[in-house]
């Protein structure tokens, strides 16, 4: 490539004016956001792995012989008015025990140093809520010993005692993260969240340089005529494309630094960021930039197949051949693809994953392959049931050129598609979340004290906090019977246990042993029931002999009831030898306060560090991080129908300026503005819905079509519509491409303005 | 320069006008395009516009139809004043009262040449089907028998200014402005046109105002006036 051809190039691209100053600033704005979404991509790991490095020490690293032993640790992931809490205890062992990052000296034995956002926290706390829980905070903790700036931990002094069996003994701190442990759906999920958001970006960046196309045809086919050879007129395209990357892609690197603050607000995996921990590595930036170019350069090239062919770059229009619905084939093909191998492959391996996994990636190549049909397909039904001109001419552009118009919004579909799928996923996550735990009132709060010793205590403070009304000891044992069959059981009176539950189909009669066993499973006639204590040390044993007389199932359906043990027994089953019992489960009924919840919370944590306090929306998920990842993907989605709002935009006008001759004589003959604004906006918005529509139903069904298969060997067997909030995001999203689309309307007037007939 | 016989000047039809000026001015920024312009159009009458290029013809045509607002001077349609209407006022005019033929290039690609006779009716609201079969009407009556599925790429020009012919028609206009109407067409094909379009605007007693630098198309004309230098400097016939 010569200079005189870049000078050439360049001049080619600016010549227009006014006009070419506009498709220019959407289509480099389009390259820029695209550039910065990928710029956060490929800053993504890296900051994970920053702040995993932060909260390193927190994770004990084993020592084989443990009387070398400098400090005993324990950490307890907890909660506040439903915000993840961190409580770390250190135990001394020795004079030089080690210091953890952000600390500058250890806790002393009841104090505790707090992070700021724990503080600030605790300032704006009624003291007997939280408070109780950390002793006496003595300072905070630096943000080299924190995961995000928001975090809520305090690390606390004990004596080892206190931790039990929770202690774990230590010579340094961890300085390297462990590994991520991801479950592997939500690996799963957040490999699609980032193909489906790179994918989108990679097209966008292709389009935003095809955009300019029409114009740039027209000028290079006028110099095909005067004998440029393809070569050269191809040399040319490129030039003009890197103008476009050149300049977008380092405003791209603006822009990532412009909303580099905002996107570190946004949570995810259980914290904000620092913003200056949100960085991409030197070499994937660079290369990133690089890939930027060709890909511009390569859409160019594309671009110029037709007008190689056609030097004289005038296409007379007659009815072009239309898009096969063999186009389907791909989508289909990897539907059936996807239903076989989640039903030959089940179970947690990594081969199903793979097969479910590449399903999913022809489904969404299908979707692209087969947008240009639907596209169609949506101009000849709206060409045909158009009653006025806009949708006669909406509906006609698109049938002729569904190719062009799919091309705008491909990306988004594909983002549409992984939205709802991941969306239905986080559904059925989240009906299914709270399945380990026991059916208990909202006002129930459930204390599980590991020190047994202190229980009885306990329940006789408790009792005196303010908005509790009652508390209900529950003692944990084991049936082991002779055959070595064992069960767990708890040991309470029924009609107390069932006041605390919100269980209308259970009911007590006069047995005295309740059952909630599946179908095919019984009683022995004979147990042995052992009590542990919280280092799963036996503390007691005796002899229970079952009558047959006594027992009855405590529910109709036992196979609907999660959280509740084997066998609830009356203590009036064991007589006298109850008492030996001990109580390791308190039932604490408030009077439904959240303030009351936190101060029991409080309350027992005071008398048991190491205690665990669940409310009755705890939930245990399988996925912890859906709703973050939900809106991630969700802001994933807004941002991939901003940066195609821009293609739309950019493609309408330049649809616009296509038909300007034309148009404009019609505004003469008397077609009101409106209409034509009415054309782009229909164009523009009609496919976008409607193929979006499709993309978001056929996520669901995907992901519908994998939850049934799956929840068809597990117990949890409903399969929700996705969450309400997809709806949402979705209307958002298209709300915010058309925001774009709309804010070009007013060029529409000036374009086809009637008087400008008199330079035509 | 032409020259015309003073005896046989007549600057204004003696018919009662249905479209009218009156010291019409237009600039062009440092330009005077037109410079006190007094013309009249009797219905049902055709009349040729004629002169070198830049003389301001298709500036007055433009001012005529209510396309350009001018700088001065008055147009009354049917008596009323139309100069002084706002945008939206005048395209409802140009919608209802008008037809438009241009040069080429009026059609819309995508549109079937049905679609294309039938969009003016659309544009007032008329419901498609109806407007759809007033359309099909034409055909028969421009030769364009057989054509009404067919893509403006699909046809020839003369057949392609016939469908935009019948899409001036088919809303039975006061007055048709053509604005060189033939002349992308060749000899033939140009006088079919100009034949077909003169003749089916009798047939509904519109006006038919036809700029050209053509005789031979002028001679279409009932009547021909002579623009130049932004006056009209003669009239014929």
């Amino acid at each position: 490539m010569t200079l005189s051809e870049v000078r050439l190039g360049v001049r080619l691209a600016v010549a227009d004016g006014r006009r070419s100053a506009i498709a220019f600033g959407l289509t480099a704005l389009a390259v820029a956001i695209g550039t910065a979404v990928l710029l956060f991509a490929v800053s993504f790991m890296p900051a994970l792995e920053e702040r995993d490095g932060r909260s390193a020490w927190r994770q004990p690293v084993q020592i084989e012989d443990p009387s070398q032993a400098r400090l005993s640790m324990a950490s307890f992931e907890d909660a506040y008015d439903g915000q993840t809490l961190v409580r770390v205890f250190l135990a001394p062992l020795t004079a030089d025990a080690p210091v953890p990052p952000g600390l500058s000296k250890l806790p002393g034995l009841g104090e505790a140093y707090v992070s700021p956002a724990l503080a600030d926290l605790l300032a704006r706390t009624p003291a007997d809520e939280l408070a109780p829980r950390f002793g006496s905070v003595v300072g905070t903790i630096g943000p080299e010993g924190l995961r995000s700036p928001g975090e809520l931990i305090a690390v606390m002094g004990v004596d080892p005692a206190q931790l039990g069996g929770w202690a774990n003994p230590i010579v340094g701190f961890r300085t390297e993260p462990a590994p991520h442990n991801l479950p592997p759906i939500a690996l799963l999920i957040l490999v699609l969240a980032v193909v489906g958001a790179l994918v989108p970006v990679a097209v966008f960046v292709a389009t935003a340089t095809r955009l300019a196309a029409t114009r740039r045809e027209q000028r290079l086919a006028a110099l095909r005529l005067i004998g440029a050879t393809p070569a050269q007129v191809a040399r040319l395209a490129v030039v003009e494309a890197l103008l476009y990357t050149g300049i977008g892609a380092p405003a791209g690197i603006l822009v990532f630094a412009l909303t580099r603050p905002l996107v570190a607000q946004i949570p995810l995996d259980g914290g904000t960021w620092w913003p200056e921990t949100i960085a991409p590595p030197l070499g994937e930036a660079l290369a990133l930039m690089l890939v930027v170019q060709v890909v511009g350069a390569l859409a160019a090239l594309a671009g110029m197949r037709r007008l190689s062919l056609s030097p004289l770059g005038v296409q007379r229009r007659v009815t072009p051949p239309q898009p096969s619905a063999l186009r389907l084939v791909p989508t289909f093909a990897g539907l059936v693809s996807l239903i076989v191998s989640v039903n030959v492959f089940r179970g947690p391996d990594i081969v199903p994953l793979v097969f479910v996994g590449a399903s999913f990636a022809a489904i969404i190549i299908g979707i692209a392959f087969a947008g240009p049909w639907l596209t169609a397909l949506v101009g000849r039904v709206l060409g045909r049931i158009a009653r006025g001109p806009s949708a006669l001419l909406a509906g006609r552009r698109l049938a002729d050129d569904p190719r062009g118009s799919f091309g705008s919004i491909a990306g988004v579909i594909m983002a549409v598609f992984v939205a709802s799928a991941f969306f239905t996923f986080a559904a059925y996550a989240t009906i299914h979340a709270g399945d380990f735990h026991a059916p208990t009132r909202p006002n129930v709060v459930q204390a599980l004290p590991y020190n047994a010793a202190s229980a009885e205590v306990m329940a006789a403070r408790l009792s005196s906090v303010k908005g509790v009304q009652s508390v209900l000891g529950i003692r944990d044992v084991g049936l082991v019977a002779s055959s070595g069959d064992s069960m767990q059981a708890w040991v309470v009176p029924c009609e107390s246990l069932l006041a605390e539950m919100a269980m209308p189909e259970a009911s007590c009669g006069s047995a005295r042993i309740h059952t909630i066993l599946p179908p095919g499973r019984a009683l022995a006639s004979s147990y042995e029931v052992v009590s542990y204590d919280s280092r799963f040390e036996e503390l007691v044993r005796l002899d229970f002999p079952v009558d047959p007389a006594t027992v009855a199932p405590l529910v109709p359906d036992a196979t609907s009831v999660e959280g509740l043990p084997d066998v609830i027994i009356d203590p009036i089953a064991f007589g006298d030898a109850a008492a030996q019992l001990p109580v390791t489960r308190l039932y604490v009924t408030t009077d439904g306060a959240a303030a009351t919840s936190e101060r029991v919370r409080a309350a027992v944590q005071t008398m048991d560090v190491t205690a665990t306090v669940s409310l009755a929306d705890t939930k245990v998920s399988s996925v912890p991080q859906f709703a973050e990842v939900a809106r991630i993907v969700g802001l994933g989605l807004i941002g991939s129908l901003l940066l195609a709002g821009c293609s739309l935009a950019v493609a309408t006008m330049t649809g616009l300026l296509e038909r300007r001759r034309e148009y404009t004589f019609l505004r003469a003959a008397g077609m009101p503005v409106a209409r034509l604004r009415a054309l782009v906006l229909l164009q523009a918005g009609v496919p976008l819905v409607v193929v979006s529509g499709f993309s978001a139903l056929l996520g669901v069904v995907v992901a519908q079509v994998i939850l049934r298969i799956w929840s068809a060997s597990a117990s949890a067997a409903e399969v929700p519509m996705p969450d309400p909030s997809l709806a949402l995001v979705l209307g958002v999203s298209l709300a915010v491409a058309m925001a774009v689309v709309v804010a070009t309307l007013p060029a529409v007037d000036g374009l086809t303005r009637p008087t400008s007939l008199r330079s035509e | 320069m032409t020259a015309f016989p003073s005896s046989v000047l007549a600057l204004e039809s003696t018919a009662p006008a249905v479209l009218a000026a009156s010291g019409l001015v237009k600039r062009f920024g440092q330009t005077e395009a037109l410079r006190g312009v007094d013309f009249s159009l009797a219905r049902g009458e055709v009349v040729a516009v004629m002169g070198p290029s830049g003389s301001g013809k298709s500036t007055l045509l433009h001012c005529l139809a209510g396309i350009l607002p001018p700088d001065g001077g008055s147009v009354t349609f049917e008596g009323a004043r139309i100069d002084d209407l706002g945008e939206g006022d005048r395209s409802r005019l140009r919608r209802t009262a008008f037809g438009f033929v241009f040069q080429f290039g009026q059609l819309v690609p995508e549109l079937s040449a049905l679609e294309n006779v039938s969009l003016p009716l659309l544009l007032n609201g008329v419901r498609r089907s109806v407007a759809e079969a007033a359309a099909a009407e034409w055909f028969p009556r421009l030769g364009l028998d057989g054509m009404e599925r067919r893509r403006p790429g699909e046809m020839s020009g003369g057949q392609s200014q016939r469908v935009a012919v019948a899409r001036a028609l088919v809303t039975e206009p006061s007055v048709i402005f053509a604005d060189e109407p033939t002349g992308a067409l060749d000899t033939i094909a140009g006088e079919q046109v100009m034949e077909l379009l003169t003749s089916a605007a009798a047939g509904q007693n519109t006006s038919v105002l036809l700029v050209t630098h053509e005789a031979r198309v002028a001679a279409f004309a009932e009547r021909e006036i002579v623009v130049r230098d932004g006056r009209v400097s003669g009239s014929d016939r």
